[in-house]
């Protein structure tokens, strides 16, 4: 069993997310925003992020860019899993071992039970 | 040759968005076993597509749009009581607050389908983290009918406004500008308006912010009255 935190704006989508991962007996935590998530990680202290880069306001890889300035979060790991096409970010060429991602999931092709999978 | 403002790119993108979620949610429904809301997700899928088919439909040519008496007041009741399932899936109430009842002459399905869009973007808008209430406002002022929407949860600009307008214009939508909003409601509402004369504009009422539109009265039906 981990603490996993879902940061993900939809909250059908997430709720849906929740559920499986209970289901799988882990304790499990939602934001809806880069902002909330941040004090969430600081009070909630997940082992796992599963991350969704697509968010309003401050979107995921601002989150990212901010989650991995703080030293005392850096055994966190980070699994993307976003709507957002992998081409995107090869042509912003962003790295994702450098900011602590471990997994990305491409959020149409992942099943409940494939995030159930990779988080166990 | 020109593309047309209609089928630009970064609108078949919000669009692309606004049909993937809810899709995928029905894919994770089914998977879950859960088919509770799946009515409810393709109803407004639906309408989502209908509403981009009657917008182009009257962007195309000149519309003749037949005027007929309507009450705002009657009709945000009407939009309260269809969103409301759409509403409590977000977790949000949806509250009708009517300080007017003049009637205004517009073409009432454009005027029903422009308000319950601005509703839906806002709905959209919501975390749904905890209980929050969205209210549909009828007034009077400056001698209009003003329709509103607002909410506790969510924080507008006109800059905010302005760039989700710009964002039509853009060739493409650039990284930077990667968000989750509800560009398609706010764009079908503001081309809608625009067809009947109005505009779209962001409110703020009683600390709440929103969007709102404003009507001219009919002083004919007033008259009658």
């Amino acid at each position: 069993m981990s603490r996993i935190l879902i940061i993900e704006p939809d909250v059908v989508l997430a709720r849906l997310y929740k559920s499986a991962l209970v289901a799988s007996r882990h304790e499990v935590g939602h934001s809806t925003t880069a902002q909330e998530a941040l004090h969430a990680v600081e009070k909630f202290r997940p082992d796992t992020i599963i991350l969704e880069i697509d968010m309003p306001n401050h979107n995921g890889l601002e989150f990212l860019y901010e989650f991995s300035s703080y030293s005392d979060w850096v055994g966190i790991d980070i699994i993307i899993h976003t709507s957002l096409r992998p081409s995107l970010f090869q042509r912003m060429k962003v790295s994702w071992q450098h900011l602590g991602v471990i997994e990305y999931l491409y959020k149409p092709d992942t099943t409940l039970a494939a995030l159930q999978q990779t988080v166990a | 040759m020109q593309t047309p403002d209609f089928i630009n790119n970064s609108l078949l993108d919000s669009i692309v968005e606004q049909l993937r979620t809810p899709l995928l949610t029905i894919k994770l429904m089914v998977e879950a076993g859960d088919t509770s809301q799946l009515g409810l997700i393709t109803s407004s899928s639906i309408q989502l597509l209908d509403d981009i088919a009657y917008v182009r439909e009257l962007t195309k040519g000149n519309p003749s749009l037949d005027l007929s008496p309507i009450n705002i007041a009657v009709l945000s009741d009407d939009i309260a009581h269809a969103l409301t399932p759409f509403a409590s899936a977000r977790n949000v109430a949806i509250q009708p607050v009517s300080l007017c009842n003049r009637p205004v002459l517009a073409h009432r399905y454009t005027l029903l389908r422009a308000y319950e869009n601005m509703v839906k973007g806002i709905l959209s808008m919501s975390r749904g983290e905890k209980a929050s209430t969205v209210v549909l406002s009828t007034s009077n002022q400056n001698g209009g009918v003003r329709f509103g929407v607002y909410s506790s949860e969510v924080n507008l600009s006109a800059r905010d406004l302005s760039q989700m307008r710009k964002l039509f214009g853009a060739s493409r939508r650039p990284a930077s500008l990667v968000t989750t909003s509800p560009v398609t409601e706010l764009y079908i509402a503001d081309k809608l308006l625009s067809i009947l004369g109005l505009r779209l504009r962001t409110a703020i009422s009683a600390r709440q912010h929103g969007f709102a539109t404003s009507l001219t009265p009919s002083s004919q039906l007033t008259f009658l009255r």
